[in-house]
């Protein structure tokens, strides 16, 4: 039986920068992002489907997080505060992200993902979020939460998840 | 400077999916039609490849909307023969629940608000040592539900008091059918 989660792509960041994954084509069910942070600078991760940036409108999530010392939960929709709304999970120093996003390519539901956020020295996060479109996704961009670029030496892999 | 990192470059570099490997498909359930009160995994041959089995779905209930919770028994058993622990984020509080020699074993947050409104909550959900004889069965999962109205994310693993094989998997919503477009997969991982 054919192995059912396919390395796509795999990048580490020279000089900070955005990364955008195009063309990605239909073949798979599931989408698999993993994340391991390098430098030193702590921030939140944006990812932007199809170019679609008005996250105020179309983005919304919301994230449980544990520090060591109490768990806390909160979300992120509508014109409150856009500039989080697409946040995928912190990214921080000696941290990783694990994100799924399930049915990318569907028409008939909108793109709901997971993110499991981790940071050894801060807290251990899960997450889950939507784009609120029936759009199949062909492209992500991955930024820092304020649109910028992401520190230099992280590594980024994306995998497709196939199902009949 | 990465950039733009467009499809051609992955498949050059053999991306190609027809390799055998480790993580596999089993099979897919999708709901047609009209909505469905649980879909089954029932087991065939090709489970004696796997130590493990993964359930990934996207999937909505139609309850009377908010989050609601997803159930998964093994073996038709239907018996407080499980037990299970969550730890939630429901909008702006965070809370662990649990239930001990429970019938109704909580794997997964799913969305209630109906296919119509496209909300399907994202679940995957791990079944550790599936075929063990020796060791009662456990499962984990991380699930969301993004409603109209409340949002949620949690963790959540669940115990089935047996050492039975797992032969079959029913999954169903507590309070609703599973919904019309709602997608269910389950993958093997040899051991």
């Amino acid at each position: 039986m054919a192995n059912a989660m396919v390395a796509l792509a795999n990048t580490t960041v020279g000089t900070s920068a955005t990364v955008t994954f195009g063309s990605i084509p239909a073949t798979y069910r599931d989408l698999r992002i993993i994340i391991r942070v390098g430098g030193t600078t702590s921030t939140g991760s944006g990812i932007t489907f199809n170019s679609d940036t008005n996250y105020s409108a179309n983005y919304s999530r919301v994230v449980m997080t544990g520090n060591g010392t109490s768990a806390s939960s909160f979300t992120n929709s509508g014109a409150g505060n856009p500039a989080a709304n697409h946040d995928a999970g912190a990214l921080r120093t000696d941290g990783q992200l694990i994100i799924d996003i399930l049915d990318y390519s569907a028409t008939d539901k909108h793109k709901t993902f997971l993110s499991r956020q981790d940071a050894a020295g801060n807290e251990t996060t899960a997450l889950a979020g939507r784009w609120a479109s029936t759009s199949a996704i062909t492209s992500i961009m991955l930024a820092n939460d304020s649109g910028g670029g992401l520190s230099s030496g992280t590594t980024i892999s994306l995998y497709g998840i196939v199902s009949a | 400077m990465p950039g733009l990192i467009p499809w051609g470059i992955w498949a050059a570099a053999g991306a190609g999916g027809s390799t055998a490997g480790s993580y596999e498909l089993i099979s897919t359930s999708l709901v047609t039609g009209s909505s469905v009160a649980s879909v089954t995994f029932s087991s065939n041959a090709a489970w004696a490849n796997y130590k493990h089995l993964q359930i990934r779905c996207a999937a909505v209930e139609t309850a009377g909307g908010g989050i609601d919770s997803m159930i998964m028994r093994f073996n038709g058993d239907n018996a407080a023969n499980y037990a299970w622990h969550g730890l939630s984020g429901i909008n702006s509080t965070a809370s662990s629940t649990s239930g001990a020699t429970s019938s109704t074993p909580y794997i997964a947050f799913i969305n209630g608000d109906g296919a119509a409104n496209l909300r399907f909550s994202p679940i995957v959900i791990d079944i550790l040592d599936f075929a063990s004889t020796s060791k009662t069965k456990t499962s984990r999962s991380l699930s969301g539900s993004l409603g109209a109205v409340d949002k949620g994310v949690t963790l959540k693993s669940t115990l089935w008091n047996s050492t039975a094989a797992i032969t079959s998997i029913v999954l169903s919503g507590a309070s609703g059918n599973l919904d019309v477009g709602s997608r269910f997969s389950l993958y093997g991982l040899r051991g």
